[in-house]
């Protein structure tokens, strides 16, 4: 088996590993169960009056707002520019950078599949759309790597020298930020001596798409699918996953003001753990009952009057 | 691991940048107290955490606390709080963005211990160290290594009582990461499975309460008492017969006050009474135990404490046969009874829970009451409560309030949402023990006795009563505690006010002013 065969399983595998690894951390998070309400404002669409119907947008409203404050914090990164605006010098280059790799994947893509029904990917083709498709996959590409480049390179310094981050940069933190710039490096230096174009990039992907075998690789390219793969498989095991985070988070907890609907599943979830036995040891809790057991220990039945004396034994 | 010295805290402006307050220092421990308790952490002790008799005893703490850490991130132990904070825990970026939010490590002149993330990356390092699996990628590659002994333990034990859980870094964070969620289950870790709280919250508070009736320590036959005296304080100051309603069957509204209220304020529950009367609304007090007493401190360290009185709470009201609750001005009780309660509580205890303050807009809005502003026309600014305003997201009606009846009344910056802490949340207001105190003033409260200053500076006259409207019993604590410790009541005459009382000032029928 030759190299660069091992090269395209390694690919396939890869894509493979990163769908499966994915769905399944976002499941795991989805799965974790629904926290006590723990909303923080401002929350967009909501107007302080403190009381539901009162100057709060509707349902519909409050979810434009949200997405509308979402997809002006993802594109422009306003808090860090608002707080911290020497981290926003390059962590904003950085996502620029990750968003224009992901249209760039998708140009080559495009062009890609263009090969197989038989265009030729040049600037002088006839087809307005391939000729858009070759500036914009070389012009999107080049400039996404060399951002990539110089932010994952400047993040990596300003962690270096900045004594706040320094102190609470973990190693992970220099292998993310090196990893990246690995990747961009190798893609960048590739782009610009060797394959301006990206014909060769798209001719793989061709191959890769129809399962045919390479026969010929420059090596920097062959450092750069193999990093690129390895990147795909580390991501969601990675705190990289924040951009999936950050929905629940906000979506799911901090922006989440609404009662659970008694029939949801998130409310049977929680019936159920009520009814779980808990284990915490001190004194004043009596483990081995449930968590509902313990916490009504001292509610007021309108039948028995207070059963205050009652729970006070227990502690 | 800190020594803290008043001159590296943050400046303060003009006149509290006076030698008084500037050279005071912050107390330190007695020598037989410091033979007792740890407060390595730095000089100050809020919990008075004994110092262990032996090395056995030692592990033994050490033991127990990583079990607490591990019920902390199961399911049927914690299933209040795991999604955030394993969201928090592991998704963190580490950019720092939250550190200038915090109003104690920018207060504190940025002292390292402070920092919002510093108590963040312990846990991390104690769980990925301690708790997981050893492997390459483990011990010290995405954390930082940590010793946990005991030391550590007494150190992030008293640390989990450096932050008042305002929330502000959590706001600042772009990711959506709660670091002072991350203080508060420290603090549920110490109280729910070693029994660790500070006294004033768990004995002294939460315990009290269930046995007595409240933390105050107040029970029922006082409560009438104080009930009675009320009354009869109302028809002093405005010559009318009001009889206060208690444990009235079937009535609309039962209003429930921070007992701190009836003690220290009674003119705030006073003026609620004279409101809802001359509206003509049904309402009324309860006298079970815990009913007078809107407090739930098991908000800032224990779940189990926090369910069993929110859960008292609302079974009170059921039993009354009222149609909903309502929060006096107490801002964590708000967020107990109206936003933690909320899925704690079994269908048969789902009652309406609301805050007073819309009620009182209502009142003051409604044309129905005769109101003058000029009886209040001083200058007036608004303190907002972080768990009122910053989570609750209630903000407007006490400004649309004071906008109609304090024709002076000006803004701190910065202010609603984004307000500073008063720097006695998460309990601090009511914790008194050993040298905390000094702290809470010096380092906790340090931004907002600023804040006011600022915001009076440009009023003229020391003459002036200015006034500070908090509509938050802890918050007036605190406030109490602060104009006295820098002595801003004597140089600039600066004092704090609930905010029923400046609606009731305003009535035009009253024989004589209102506030105190």
């Amino acid at each position: 088996m030759s190299g660069f065969l091992v090269l395209q399983i390694i690919n396939y595998i890869s894509l493979g590993v990163f769908v499966c690894l994915f769905i399944c951390r976002t499941i795991s998070i989805a799965r974790l169960p629904s926290s006590l309400r723990w909303e923080l404002y401002p929350i967009p669409g909501r107007n302080g009056e403190g009381r539901e119907g009162k100057g709060d947008s509707n349902r519909f409203g409050r979810l434009m707002q949200e997405l509308l404050y979402m997809a002006k914090e993802i594109l422009l990164f306003l808090t860090y520019f608002k707080r911290r605006k020497s981290y926003w010098y390059f962590v904003y280059p950085l996502h620029i950078s990750l968003y224009l790799y992901i249209l760039w994947t998708f140009f080559m893509f495009a062009g890609a599949l263009a090969l197989v029904k038989g265009f030729n990917i040049t600037p002088e083709s006839p087809e307005c759309a391939v000729v858009f498709l070759f500036y914009a996959t070389c012009y999107v590409g080049g400039l996404s790597f060399l951002m990539m480049v110089l932010s994952t390179a400047g993040l990596t310094i300003l962690r270096l020298v900045d004594k706040d981050l320094k102190l609470y940069t973990t190693p992970v933190i220099y292998f993310n930020l090196l990893f990246a710039l690995a990747i961009s490096s190798t893609g960048f230096v590739n782009w610009l001596w060797f394959d301006k174009a990206f014909t060769v990039y798209r001719e793989y992907l061709k191959n890769l798409i129809t399962f045919k075998p390479v026969s010929d690789l420059h090596p920097l390219m062959v450092i750069n699918l193999l990093l690129t793969s390895l990147f795909i498989i580390y991501v969601p095991c990675s705190r990289m996953m924040h951009f999936v985070t950050k929905y629940f988070l906000y979506h799911k907890i901090l922006w989440a003001t609404d009662h659970l609907p008694k029939d949801s599943r998130q409310n049977r979830e929680l019936s159920l753990l009520l009814h779980k036995t808990i284990s915490w040891a001190a004194p004043h809790i009596s483990t081995g009952k449930t968590w509902e057991e313990v916490a009504s220990e001292n509610r007021l039945f309108s039948q028995g009057g207070s059963t205050g004396e009652k729970g006070n034994k227990n502690r | 691991m800190v020594t803290l010295e008043i001159k590296d805290l943050i400046k303060l402006p003009p006149p509290l940048n006076q030698p008084l307050n500037e050279q005071q220092p912050l107390k330190l421990l007695t020598d037989e107290q410091s033979r007792r308790i740890d407060a390595s952490l730095d000089g100050i002790s809020a919990i008075g955490i004994l110092k262990p008799g032996s090395q056995q005893e030692e592990e033994e703490i050490v033991r127990k606390f990583l079990g607490g850490i591990e019920k902390l991130l199961s399911e049927e132990n914690n299933w209040t709080f795991l999604k955030p904070l394993t969201l928090s825990l592991k998704y963190c970026a580490s950019c720092q963005t939250c550190s200038d939010a915090c109003p104690v490590y920018t207060a504190s002149g940025k002292q390292e211990i402070y920092r919002p993330t510093y108590r963040s990356e312990i846990l991390r390092a104690i769980i990925q160290g301690y708790l997981k699996k050893k492997g390459l990628f483990n011990f010290g590659f995405t954390a930082k290594k940590v010793d946990l002994n005991w030391s550590t333990l007494a150190r992030l034990a008293e640390l989990s009582y450096r932050c008042t859980l305002c929330r502000r870094c959590a706001q600042a964070c772009p990711l959506g990461i709660d670091n002072g969620l991350i203080a508060h289950e420290f603090r549920k870790v110490f109280s729910q499975e070693l029994g660790i709280a500070p006294k004033e919250l768990h004995q002294m508070g939460t315990v009290r309460q269930l046995d007595t009736g409240s933390s105050t320590g107040m029970r029922p036959k006082a409560f009438e008492d104080i009930r009675r005296f009320m009354e009869e304080e109302i028809e002093e100051k405005t010559g009318k017969k009001i009889a206060i309603p208690v444990d009235v069957k079937g009535a609309d509204i039962l209003l429930v006050h921070n007992a701190g209220e009836f003690v220290s304020w009674p003119e705030n529950p006073e003026a609620f009474a004279i409101l809802f009367d001359a509206l003509g609304i049904s309402w009324t007090l309860s006298s079970e135990l815990a009913g007078y007493d809107a407090v739930n401190y098991g908000a800032w360290y224990d779940d189990f404490q926090l369910a069993r009185i929110a859960m008292r709470h609302v079974s009170i009201a059921k039993d009354l046969k009222v149609n909903k609750i309502v929060v006096g001005e107490c801002g964590h009780a708000h967020k107990a009874t109206i936003v933690l309660a909320d899925r704690l509580l079994p269908p048969d205890l789902a009652i309406p829970r609301i805050s007073c303050l819309p009620v009182l807009e209502d009142i003051v809005l409604s044309g129905k009451l005769k109101l003058d502003p000029q009886r209040n026309n001083f200058p007036v600014t608004l303190h907002d409560p972080c768990n009122i305003v910053r989570m609750m997201g209630i903000s407007q009606p006490q400004r649309r309030i004071l906008r109609s009846i304090c024709p002076q009344f000006v803004e701190m910056e910065p202010h609603g949402v984004d307000n500073y802490c008063c720097g006695g949340g998460g309990g601090f207001a009511v914790m008194n023990s050993l040298n905390f105190p000094d702290w809470r003033m010096a380092v906790a409260g340090r931004m907002k006795i600023k804040q006011i200053v600022e915001t009076f500076r440009d009023t003229g006259n020391p003459e002036t009563k200015k006034y500070v409207c908090a509509p938050c019993s802890n918050c007036k604590a605190q406030l109490r505690d602060l104009l006295e410790y820098y002595k801003v009541e004597e140089k600039i005459n600066v004092a704090y006010i609930g905010l029923a009382e400046l609606i009731v000032n305003a009535m035009p029928d009253l024989k004589e002013p209102f506030l105190p």
